[in-house]
Formats: C-alpha cells, sequence, structure tokens
C-alpha cells in the first residue's frame, strides 16, 4: 500500500536519494539499514513530507502524495532526537497531535489514557520531559506519534540513544506492538543485527541507492553485491574475476555451484563471500591453500587473521577457537559450496 | 506570496531603524532649515563647526572625556574578565554574585548616586575625575561581566586545559591562550563600556558637581532645544567618536594578539 | 585552593567594586529619607519624607507616567521584536542585511534616540513638515503635540525604538533553534503555520520574552535621562522629580528626594524578584518532577 516509484530526494539541487523503487505491504515492518550520510534519513523524510525537494511518484493507499504537505499526509514519524515539548507534560505532549486537529480536551484525554496505560507510562501523565529517562522520552515520542493513528509510523533511528539493556527491551516492546496494531512501520537504522532481528524486510542503502530489498534471511545468505556484504560484515571477501564459469583468484580458479551467484557474471570483477563456519585451518599439506599467518585478532565471537597467500595479504574472519600463531604457515580449508559469488560495487 | 508579505514587514521595520538614523546625518550637514522644508537648504559644516570650534574648550573637554571613559571602560574590562571567569565555574552562592552583578543595570543608578554623594564629598572623591570615574565604572561594569561570563562558558576548561598541558602557565597563558581567546569579547566589552560611560549625564553632573565636564554635559542641553542642527552634529561626532573608538581598540588588541602568535614562531 | 574557591575569589573585585558602591549609596539613601542627613542639619529620625511622598497626588501621578511609560514601551517594543525575530527566522534564506540593520539602535545610546525622536516628532519636525509638504495639513498648528504632554509619546517612543532591536538581538538565535528542531515535529504532527506559532515557539520562547520585558521595564522605569529630556512638565517621571528635590535650594527637600529614591529602589527590587521568579520557575517546572 506504499508505492514509491521514481522518487529522487535533492539537496540543494543535488541528488541525495536516488531512483527509488519500493513497494511496502500494510502492516509491514520494513527497516532502512545503511551507513552515516546514505540518504535513509532523508528518504524517511520525503515519505512523511519533511523533505520537499522531491521528484518521482509517492502513492500511499492509491494516492499520490508528492505534493500533498506534511501535515495533511498521516505518516508521522518519530525523530531520533524524540523532541519532546519541553512546556508540555506527558499527556499534553501525547495529545498534541490530537489538539492540532482541534479535538476537545475531554475527548483528547479520553484517547490520550488508554494509550499511556498500553505504553507503560501510567503515573508519568503530569510529568514533564525534562525529569523522563531516556527510554520513557522514547516511549512518549512513540505514543504522541500513535495518537493520531498514523497510517504510516516512520521511526529515524529509534534505539540508537538507549544504551545496550535498553536497547533490546526497547526493540522488543516496539516489535510486539507493531505486530499487534497492524501500522505499516519503516524504520531507519545503521545497526545491521537490529534490522535483521525486527523486520519483516530489510531495505538496504548506500549512496542514496537501494542495493537489496529482501526478507532478512535472503539478506544475510545472499548479499546482492560486495558493498552490501561488506556492510553485513564477519565475512570473508576475496576479489577476482569470473571467466569461463569459474571463479579466478589470483593464481586459483574454483567452480562455485550455479545457485550461488547470478547467470550473468562472464568476464565480471566479482568477490567470493564466506561465511566464518565455512574456513578452517589446518596442516599445509592437503589444503588448497597455503599461507603465512601475519596478524590475528580475537573478536569475541570471531578471528579476523590476516594471512599472506601467494604475496598478498588477505583477512580471513573465522570462528573460535583458533590456535593458530603469528609466523606460522598454515593451510586454509574452504568449503566452497556454500560460497557466495557477488559482483564488486 | 507570503515570501512578499514577511519582507515588506521587515522591510517597514527597517525603515524604522535606518530613515531616523539618515535624517539625523543628513540634519547635522545642513543650513536653512526653515519650516515646513523637509530637508535643509543646504549642505554646510557651519553647526560642526560651532560645536568644536566655537563652543568653549569643546576640543579639549572632548578629549578628557574619551581619556576618562577609556579609563572607565579598561577597569571594567579587567575587572569583568576576572569576574567572567570566575562566574564560568560553580560554587555556593554563584547565583547571588549574578544577581549582584546586574543591580547597576536594574536599580535607578542616579538613586543610588544621591545616596552617595555625600560619601563621596566626605572621601574627596566629589568633584573630581577620580571619583566620577569610579561611579561611572559601576555603571559599565555589568556588561562586561555579562559578555565575559557567556564567553568563558562558551570556551570552556579544554583550551587552558591544553594549554597547560603545553606548559603554557602563568603569564605565558595569559599571553598565548587566555588573550586569544578573549580578545573578541574584550573589543565587544570595550566598546560596550565606552558607550555607556562616554553617555552618562546625571551621574556625571551629580558627582562631577559641575566641576567634571564631558561631552555628554556639553551635548545635554541642547537636546531638546530647538536647534536641530546642533543636536544632530552633537550627536553625529557622538557616534563617530564612539566607531573610532571601537576601530581602535580592534587593531590594537588584534596586533597585540598577532604580536602573540610571532613570538610563538620565533 | 579547592577550584571553586578560586573561582569565587576571581569574582571578588568586581562583587566589591558594584556591592560596595550600590549597598552604601542604598543604605545612605533609606538614612536620608528618615531625615538622618546631619550634614544639612537634619538629625531627627521621621517617617514625615514618607508621609509627605504618599500624600501627593502629584507624585502619584508621576508614578503612574513613569509606570505607563515603561510598560507601554516595553510591551510594544517586546511585541514588535517577537514578530520581527520570528519573521525573520521563518523566512527561507538568512536575511542577515536585515538583521545587521535591525541592530543598530542597540549601539545608539539614549540620549540620542531623544534628539532622534526630537527630530521627528516635534511640532515643526520631519513628520509634521512631510505633512505640511504634501498638503495633508496647512500649518505645524494641525499637528498634534506629541512631545512633553503627560501621554508620555515622547518618551514611549524613545524606549520603543531601542526595544524591539534589543528584543530581536536577545530572541533572534532562541527562536532559530527553537524553529530548527521543533517546526518538522509540529508540522509533522498536523499542526499549521498559526498553530506552531502560538502552541509552540510562544510558549517555549515565553521565558526569555518574560525577562527580557522586565529587563526593559526596569531599565526605562528607572531612568532619568529621557524623561528629563521629553517628559512632561506635569506630572514629572518619578526619577527626574527625584532629581529636582535633591537638587533643589531648599535644603528640606533632600530627605523628600531621598524618600523618592527610596522607594524607586524598593520597586526595582521587587522586579528583580520577579524576574528570578519567573526564570527559576521555568526551569525548576521544566527539569523535575
Amino acid at each position: 500500500m506504499i508505492n514509491i516509484n521514481g522518487l529522487t530526494c535533492y539537496y540543494n539541487g543535488l541528488p541525495m536519494v536516488k531512483n527509488v523503487h519500493m513497494t511496502i505491504e500494510k502492516g509491514e515492518m520494513v527497516s532502512l539499514v545503511g551507513p552515516s550520510g546514505c540518504g535513509k534519513t532523508t528518504l524517511l523524510k520525503a515519505i512523511c513530507g519533511l523533505h520537499e525537494e522531491v521528484d518521482g511518484s509517492l502513492v500511499i493507499n492509491g494516492k499520490d502524495v508528492v505534493t500533498i504537505p506534511s501535515h495533511k499526509r498521516s505518516t508521522i514519524m518519530v525523530f531520533q532526537e524524540y523532541l519532546l515539548y519541553p512546556h508540555l507534560n506527558v499527556a499534553e505532549n501525547i495529545a498534541f497531535g490530537l489538539k492540532m486537529r482541534g479535538m476537545k480536551r475531554k475527548e483528547r484525554y479520553e484517547k490520550v489514557l488508554p494509550l499511556i496505560e498500553k505504553m507503560g507510562l501510567s503515573g508519568l501523565e503530569k510529568r514533564y520531559p525534562g525529569a523522563l529517562s531516556g527510554g520513557q522520552k522514547q516511549r512518549v515520542a512513540l505514543a504522541r506519534a500513535l495518537a493520531v493513528e498514523p497510517t504510516v509510523l516512520l521511526l529515524d533511528e529509534p534505539f540508537s540513544n538507549l544504551d545496550e539493556r535498553l536497547r533490546e527491551d526497547m526493540r522488543r516492546f516496539v516489535c510486539d506492538l507493531q505486530e499487534e496494531l497492524g501500522i505499516t512501520t519503516i524504520f531507519v537504522t545503521h545497526d545491521i543485527e537490529e534490522a535483521l532481528m525486527s523486520s519483516n524486510r530489510v531495505v538496504v542503502m548506500l549512496d542514496g541507492i537501494i542495493q537489496q530489498i529482501d526478507s532478512p534471511e535472503l539478506l544475510y545468505r545472499k548479499p546482492v553485491n560486495r558493498s552490501v556484504a561488506k556492510m553485513l560484515g564477519s565475512r570473508t571477501l576475496l576479489e577476482g574475476v569470473f571467466r569461463q564459469g569459474q571463479f579466478h583468484w589470483q593464481e586459483h580458479a574454483v567452480t562455485i555451484p550455479a545457485k550461488n551467484h547470478a547467470s550473468d557474471m562472464e568476464g565480471m570483477a566479482c568477490s567470493a563471500v564466506i561465511m566464518p563456519d565455512a574456513i578452517s585451518f589446518g596442516t599445509k599439506e592437503g589444503s588448497d591453500l597455503t599461507g603465512r599467518v601475519i596478524k590475528v585478532v580475537f573478536g569475541g565471537s570471531k578471528y579476523i587473521v590476516m594471512i599472506d597467500v601467494d604475496n598478498a595479504h588477505q583477512e580471513f574472519y573465522v570462528l573460535p577457537p583458533q590456535h593458530i600463531e603469528v609466523g606460522e604457515i598454515v593451510g586454509i580449508n574452504i568449503d566452497w559450496d556454500s560460497v557466495v559469488l557477488v559482483p564488486n560495487k | 506570496m507570503r515570501r512578499v508579505l514577511k519582507l515588506s514587514c521587515l522591510s517597514i521595520m527597517t525603515l524604522l531603524v535606518v530613515i531616523p538614523l539618515l535624517l539625523l546625518v543628513a540634519l547635522s550637514f545642513g543650513k536653512g532649515y526653515e519650516f515646513p522644508r523637509v530637508l535643509p537648504a543646504e549642505l554646510s559644516f557651519e553647526s560642526y563647526k560651532y560645536l568644536l570650534y566655537e563652543h568653549p574648550r569643546m576640543l579639549s573637554i572632548t578629549w578628557r572625556s574619551i581619556q576618562l571613559s577609556s579609563a572607565v571602560a579598561t577597569l571594567s574590562v579587567l575587572l569583568g574578565m576576572l569576574a567572567g571567569k570566575g562566574l564560568s565555574g560553580d560554587f555556593k552562592g554563584k547565583k547571588l554574585i549574578e544577581r549582584l552583578m546586574l543591580l547597576p543595570l536594574l536599580i535607578p543608578i542616579v538613586s543610588v548616586a544621591m545616596g552617595l554623594h555625600i560619601v563621596f564629598i566626605k572621601l574627596h572623591l566629589a568633584n573630581k575625575f577620580v571619583g566620577v570615574l569610579l561611579i561611572q565604572t559601576v555603571i559599565a561594569l555589568p556588561y562586561a561581566v555579562l559578555i565575559f561570563t557567556d564567553l568563558y562558558k562558551l570556551i570552556g576548561e579544554k583550551w587552558f586545559e591544553q594549554g597547560d598541558l603545553y606548559g603554557a602557565v602563568g603569564h605565558k597563558r595569559f599571553m598565548y591562550v587566555t588573550f586569544p581567546l578573549l580578545s573578541e569579547g574584550i573589543i565587544s566589552a570595550f566598546g560596550i563600556c565606552f558607550i555607556v560611560s562616554f553617555s552618562q549625564y546625571f551621574v556625571t553632573v551629580l558627582i562631577g558637581g559641575g566641576r567634571i565636564k564631558t561631552f555628554a554635559t556639553e551635548m545635554f542641553p541642547f537636546m531638546n532645544g530647538g536647534d536641530f542642527m546642533i543636536s544632530s552634529s552633537f550627536s553625529v561626532v557622538f557616534l563617530v567618536i564612539n566607531v573610532m573608538m571601537l576601530l581602535v581598540m580592534e587593531v590594537i588588541v588584534r596586533s597585540f594578539v598577532r604580536r602573540g602568535y610571532h613570538s610563538i614562531e620565533r | 585552593m579547592k577550584k571553586t574557591t578560586k573561582q569565587m575569589l576571581y569574582t571578588m573585585p568586581a562583587v566589591i567594586f558594584i556591592a560596595g558602591t550600590i549597598l552604601v549609596g542604598a543604605f545612605i539613601a533609606v538614612i536620608q529619607s528618615f531625615g538622618y542627613f546631619p550634614e544639612i542639619g537634619l538629625k531627627n529620625w521621621t517617617t514625615e519624607y514618607y508621609r509627605s511622598v504618599f500624600s501627593q497626588p502629584l507624585l502619584f501621578h508621576s508614578f503612574v507616567y513613569s509606570f505607563k511609560t515603561a510598560f507601554l514601551s516595553s510591551v510594544v517594543g517586546v511585541g514588535f521584536g517577537v514578530v520581527s525575530s520570528y519573521l525573520l527566522v521563518t523566512y527561507n534564506k538568512e536575511l542577515n542585511l536585515y538583521r545587521r540593520f535591525l541592530a543598530l539602535p542597540v549601539a545608539v545610546p539614549h540620549i540620542i534616540v531623544v534628539v532622534i525622536v526630537f527630530n521627528l516628532f516635534i511640532r515643526t519636525g520631519f513628520v509634521s513638515r512631510l505633512l505640511v509638504g504634501s498638503g495633508l495639513l496647512e500649518s505645524f498648528e494641525q499637528f498634534p503635540s506629541l512631545l512633553f504632554t503627560d501621554s508620555g509619546f515622547g518618551v514611549i517612543a524613545v524606549y520603543f525604538w531601542k526595544a524591539f532591536p534589543y528584543t530581536i538581538m536577545v530572541l533572534y538565535s532562541v527562536l532559530r533553534s527553537i524553529h530548527h528542531q521543533y517546526r518538522p515535529v509540529s508540522m509533522n504532527l498536523g499542526a499549521r503555520n498559526y498553530q506552531y506559532f502560538i502552541h509552540v515557539v510562544l510558549p517555549m520562547a515565553k521565558p526569555m520574552i518574560l525577562t527580557t520585558s522586565i529587563i526593559l521595564f526596569a531599565f526605562s522605569f528607572s531612568a532619568y535621562e529621557v524623561p528629563f529630556l521629553l517628559g512632561a512638565t506635569v506630572p514629572k517621571a518619578l526619577p527626574v522629580q527625584a532629581y529636582i528635590d535633591y537638587t533643589s535650594p531648599i535644603l528640606e527637600n533632600r530627605p523628600y528626594a531621598m524618600a523618592i529614591n527610596v522607594l524607586m529602589m524598593v520597586v526595582a527590587f521587587v522586579l528583580i524578584a520577579v524576574y528570578d521568579f519567573v526564570s527559576s520557575s521555568v526551569e525548576r517546572r521544566r527539569n523535575h518532577a
């Protein structure tokens, strides 16, 4: 019920978000992921009408809203800094949108009080934002958006300002709420894990261009190009070329199963994406590749090992436990059947 | 459409400000302003000539006034810098001191001066340059304190800590860290305190007892008299002196800052 | 020594300077107002001067005059200032030129503003000449007597001309930061422009607007120069009356003048208390439960 076609967002004449095509179903929870500055917040603002230099079509529930000002769309955004009104208490903050729509006091509070309860804010109605904790502020901001019954809910980095413990609780709270209310929701984050855990589908954006839209599992297993794979992290990336049905990397040529790569990659520069569980180290003899260990870094759930293979330094991401030492000559075994080949972009 | 409306409102407001000032300048250079001429008939320096040469001892009075107000401004800036530094931190009774600093701005200072008059007489400060200097400093000081408090808060501790790390302590610290950072504040605080002191009339007449003459005391009687040209000329000269002092201060302060950098380079 | 003590010591020279003079001056003013003025031969403590002050209708009119001029100029000045700042902030571009011009009056001392108002509004002044020159009036006698009247027009005009640029200077950056953050949120939640101004901008800027008004009021209520030059001959503004009585050759008028002075100081202190109350109550409300 959201149909975006050829949407381009400009800032001072320069395109920040280019040619977006996207369809979002009613009740879906979609996350928009990407590094800082990639344009995801700009896209979010364009959807809710706060960014005006926009070209293309944005159809919500059958109506093109590109020319409709923000206060007339039913797309409500919750900002990263919450932006609660310091001169209003919690109840008044939540009721703000209703007041703007001309609802009378009694009616407003009839709507607001059950919402306060649902958001776990009972007892805080008369408090002012200055006296609230981070998690409380966020729930008030959320309640304020929900009070006006939006068609689309937009969340800008909702959990970035919270500390670790709170983040997980709030994430679960928001996801449960979204499922219960069935409101179409788009949220922006730079945290891949959060996106994977919370959404029905993930939209990956880099440099203003949408790279991939897929379910979390599909995105995780099959990134569409090297940049996305790199963004997902913890994957070993080998750069090479695809020629005559084989992946050529340095002096080696390997056959990758057809289901693990696109069909028209002949002659393309590409990368082999290898998950940590597909690599094991062993003895020199009997291994496809050998190399000398230059550096070993422990990262909790993974090891990052820099190895000199054929006179080139390559980083390998592997699972613990590992018992290798710097200077050692090791044999590297890769399960090529599970390797995905992606174009370099 | 709304843009045009906004711009016209703002333009009207700006004209409300600019036109009176332009009129002031126009009248000061005028001669032959009989009713109902809208602007003076001729261009002339007559009123300037009167005010600077024919009015008894105007030039020396003006010079003395500049000295007086410079002294007031300097004293205010020094005390204000210290106070601003003190107020940028937190300590018990800070709020009280902050309020105290603002007192001269809000209470009827001439009333206080009337009370002080007797004291000054007994201390042999009345009818003297020093007495007027002291009372004017009390009036100008709050402005300096306000500027430096805000400035110190803005700058924060970091620069001073950095300086300490590099060994800039004591007088070196003042020369190479404090002074350059505060230089803009010093210039504007001096400017404001100078103007405040230069404009004082009642206080000067009261404490100075008519003996101490300043530009303001000479100017005052012409302010509501019949001669548009003279009062306008006085006003223009007044403003010019103030602007010039500001520029002079800017040059002096900036040259000190640059000299500081040069000696570092050496 | 502890850092905080050191901080306090830095403020000491300025504090002593100001507190010393003001407290001494105020103290002596109080004593003199109660009749103890040995230097001119009065040694009896008495409240007769205060009784005199309160029983004079003329003095009451002076009070009203001072109050009226201070109040009107502050309220209208701040009002214009708020509207101008809002216009400046909500215009798409920076409008630096306007801002710089609008800030000029802040640097112009009051006595010069008196000259400006005089040049404009005296019966033979610029405005009158424009009207006569364009034929709307026949002679300067038809131009209303605006200055030196008990309407306080001249005084109000002077303070107004300084009040509204001062307000713009003070309010602009505050409004700008409110605007930058809270306009998108408010628009998104369904507020139209006028609703945003009334329900978001004004309430958020209210503390600053109130404190600025109080400062302007206090300053104009207590000031001498302007009402002396442009005020009515009757009633004289309170400060002017006090000065005239103090410098009068009748020595008995001095304690009477001091009584007026003390009363003005009391008003000023009340204003400072109100200022304090406003700024800290808002702070309290917004930062604690």
